[in-house]
């Protein structure tokens, strides 16, 4: 199966998938953007318990937790041009793009909402009641106090949700877009090289995720400097008493997966 | 002057406070006893509306509310008059010690950046913290965060400051310095709710001593007549229990 | 084109048959995996040396890049190797008797054996040190310390994340079709494609999926619930 194995490919295909890297950042991007604004939406009738939303809510983050990614982004490649249809748009020249963010941003979105209503739920009940024993409205006690503190849990879970987004756009391929997996086998085919090529795609992605979770992790600190530093003797203990946080990052799952209806 | 009238609470079918009347005076320092469950935390959390009582007024000075028809206004004026110190300190985890008492004077407040600094360093210095203004909460020990919590709450310059069990959540040996830090500013002649389960305290600190139990206020008075001459016999047998262990604080 | 709402039932009906692969899929990686992933974990935790830096890169590696790498190295590089191993010892073994649903078990598996690592190492964390102290103090061995204490208590822990785990593996066997096994996902594509009803195939398979997830989640729900007694706390 294809040409014998030879290392220098490795090489000279970095330049060439790079090239596409940019596709695959535009998509992760782009469906962040899209998922936190959803993600948000989603939420907030969970938080305020209003009643008809709360349930569609639940809903809708069951089903882009209970599906593969895959299926989602056939689904709507197909199906949303035909539902919009019925309303009178058209939607047959939008670029495959265009349905690949949606897809993916609808798809995060409902992780980004269960990553924000867990971090406001994990927020101290004493916070608010000391906010509001200063005298602060309902709206300051909220910016002020809890979205802070909150931001702060969600950094975490937030960084596995890129990542794993960032993992996840290797699919998009399948509608024929030209991201890097894409381009990965087209110069496997082109050249018989397959596992060079392959070879150079993971570590193209092990180097970008390495690098977002870098970054990610410097945001973290410097929202939790309140909390104490690390101890070099990192024990159970430890992890013990952050008790909180720590549940926080488990019950949302640093990975994917769950419906919870 | 802050007078509760007829306050009542229920949680669910369950009466936790039966119309309760309070007065406290200007400058004056109550403090409330009782046994756990008798209903003293959730009346100081009615005095800022933290707890919405089930009925009753509440007044401070010229100000009354309807307790169980509350306009957002009032209830936000009603916590501007008021401050509390809380058992677990509930310090702002994300701000440090003197970012937590400038908080209510620049948001709620609205005073200048600077001249809040200034004060709240001002009170941060007078509960013995000066060298610790840009710690965190995480960084202090439980009796230094109760006494920047008890900054916070003098900053705000309120008419009372409510203590709920100010050194139940301290360690035996950090209890003296917050209690030393209440005991110098009931001196100054500010207002005080105190719920505490110190007993020497109450002795020496209060001008009015309240004996809670089952919901009720069960006998109030002076601290020597309450403590020396309870007349009630549930009052006896609390002090009976309680007086043998002076320190006792969980 | 229109949506033809009885053609999801057929296409349902017609996908059912797949159903078994895609579990089978699933089951082997998750099982397998849960191996590798204790394996890792234990040996991170205990630094053993050589060993731990080994199982950090292979966590590191699997964790940062798409499963569907794994799976085309797995597909294309596995072959390379046992060809050139049998060769050299002079096997009759060829690469090209090993069935294609192969090539899914051992990449899905070694995937899911890096992220079950994380999952059962932060479990083992998790769990009180005083509780192997106690473990030594009536008299315990470390293997049955671990074993007996730590294990069941890292588990409990860990029980939703590894729900996760079994989701996300699930979610995963739809990578399947690039090596040309038929799953749910390759049979909606399949009938979708010679129907050219690709909505309906597609919304056929969500749905099958989606009862699929909830069906684990309730059973972990289940399972939680009997682990847990213990942690239930209170005095009565």
């Amino acid at each position: 199966m294809g040409a014998p194995f030879d290392f220098s490919f490795v090489f000279s295909f970095f330049p060439k998938l790079a090239s596409t890297l940019g596709i695959t950042l535009l998509i992760v991007a782009g469906s962040l953007v899209v998922g936190m604004i959803v993600g948000f939406l989603i939420a907030l009738p969970r938080l305020y318990r209003i009643p008809a939303l709360r349930t569609f809510s639940q809903v809708y983050v069951s089903f882009f937790r209970g599906t593969p990614i895959l299926i989602q982004l056939f689904l709507f490649y197909y199906g949303l041009p035909e539902i919009l249809k019925l309303i009178g748009i058209d939607m047959s020249k939008a670029p495959v793009l265009v349905f690949v963010i949606l897809t993916y941003g609808l798809h995060t979105g409902a992780f980004m909402s269960e990553m924000i209503r867990a971090s406001v739920m994990a927020v101290d009940r004493g916070q608010l009641e000391a906010a509001y024993a200063v005298g602060m409205t309902g709206r300051q006690a909220f910016t002020r106090i809890v979205l802070p503190q909150a931001l702060a849990i969600a950094v975490p879970v937030f960084s596995n949700l890129v990542i794993a987004l960032l993992k996840d756009t290797s699919l998009a391929f399948t509608l024929g877009v030209m991201e890097m997996t894409g381009k990965a086998q087209t110069l496997g085919s082109v050249t018989q090289h397959f596992i060079e090529s392959y070879i150079a795609l993971a570590l193209i992605y092990l180097v970008v995720s390495f690098t977002l979770e870098k970054v990610l992790k410097a945001m973290e600190v410097r929202l939790m400097r309140h909390e104490l530093p690390d101890t070099p003797a990192r024990t159970g203990f430890r992890i013990h008493k952050k008790g909180s946080y720590r549940r926080v990052v488990a019950g949302i799952g640093t990975e994917k997966g769950g419906a919870e209806l | 002057m802050i007078k509760l009238t007829n306050i009542s609470k229920s949680f669910g079918r369950n009466p936790v406070l039966k119309s309760i009347d309070l007065t406290v005076n200007k400058g004056e320092v109550v403090v409330i006893l009782g046994p756990s469950g008798s209903g003293k935390t959730t009346l100081l959390r009615c005095v800022n509306y933290l707890e919405k009582p089930s009925g009753g007024e509440i007044a401070i000075g010229d100000f009354r509310m309807n307790a169980e028809h509350a306009a957002k206004k009032d209830i936000h004026a009603l916590r501007q008059k008021t401050a509390m110190v809380f058992q677990q300190y509930n310090l702002f985890k994300h701000k440090t010690a003197i970012e937590n008492v400038m908080e209510g004077l620049v948001i709620v407040k609205k005073i200048p950046k600077d001249e809040a600094r200034k004060r709240s360093a001002a009170l941060l210095e007078k509960v013995g913290l000066a060298g610790k203004l840009d710690a965190y909460p995480s960084q202090l020990s439980g009796g230094q965060q109760q006494r920047v919590g008890i900054a916070r709450a003098l900053a705000l310059e309120p008419e009372v400051i409510l203590f709920d069990e100010p050194t139940s959540a301290l360690d035996p040996e950090l209890v003296g310095e917050v209690l030393e830090v209440i005991r110098k500013i009931a001196k100054e002649g500010i207002t005080m709710i105190v719920v505490t389960h110190e007993m020497g305290f109450a002795r020496d600190v209060a001008n009015h001593v309240v004996f809670m139990d089952g919901g009720v206020i069960v006998e109030e008075g002076p601290p020597a007549q309450l403590f020396n001459h309870p007349r009630e016999e549930r009052t006896k047998q609390f002090l009976k229990r309680i007086t043998p262990e002076l320190n006792y604080s969980i | 084109m229109k949506i033809d709402v009885t053609f999801i039932w057929t296409a349902f009906v017609h996908l059912l048959s797949a159903i078994p692969t895609t579990l089978l899929i699933t089951a082997v990686s998750v099982t397998v995996g849960f191996i590798i992933g204790l394996i890792g974990a234990v040996v991170r935790i205990y630094k053993v040396p050589v060993l731990s830096q080994i199982a950090t890169a292979y966590v590191t590696f699997i964790r940062g890049t798409p499963m569907l790498t794994h799976l085309l190295l797995i597909y294309f590089g596995l072959p390379v190797i046992v060809d050139a191993v049998s060769a050299a010892l002079g096997l009759g073994f060829k690469s090209s008797s090993i069935p294609m649903i192969g090539f899914a078990f051992i990449s899905f598996s070694i995937t899911a054996g890096a992220y079950m690592s994380e999952v059962i190492r932060s479990g083992l964390l998790a769990v009180n040190r005083g509780q192997l102290e106690a473990a030594y103090s009536i008299g315990m061995t470390t293997p049955q310390a671990l074993r007996r204490i730590v294990l069941p208590q890292a588990l409990a822990v860990s029980l939703p994340n590894l729900s996760n785990s079994v989701i996300g593996m699930l979610h995963g066997s739809t990578l399947a079709f690039t090596v040309s096994v038929v799953d749910i996902n390759a049979k909606a594509q399949i009938v979708a494609s010679t129907n050219w009803k690709f909505f309906e195939a597609y919304l056929a398979a969500a749905a099958i999926f989606w009862g699929l997830t909830l069906l684990i989640e309730r059973l972990t729900a289940l399972l939680e619930k009997r682990i847990n007694l213990y942690n239930r706390g209170g005095v009565a």
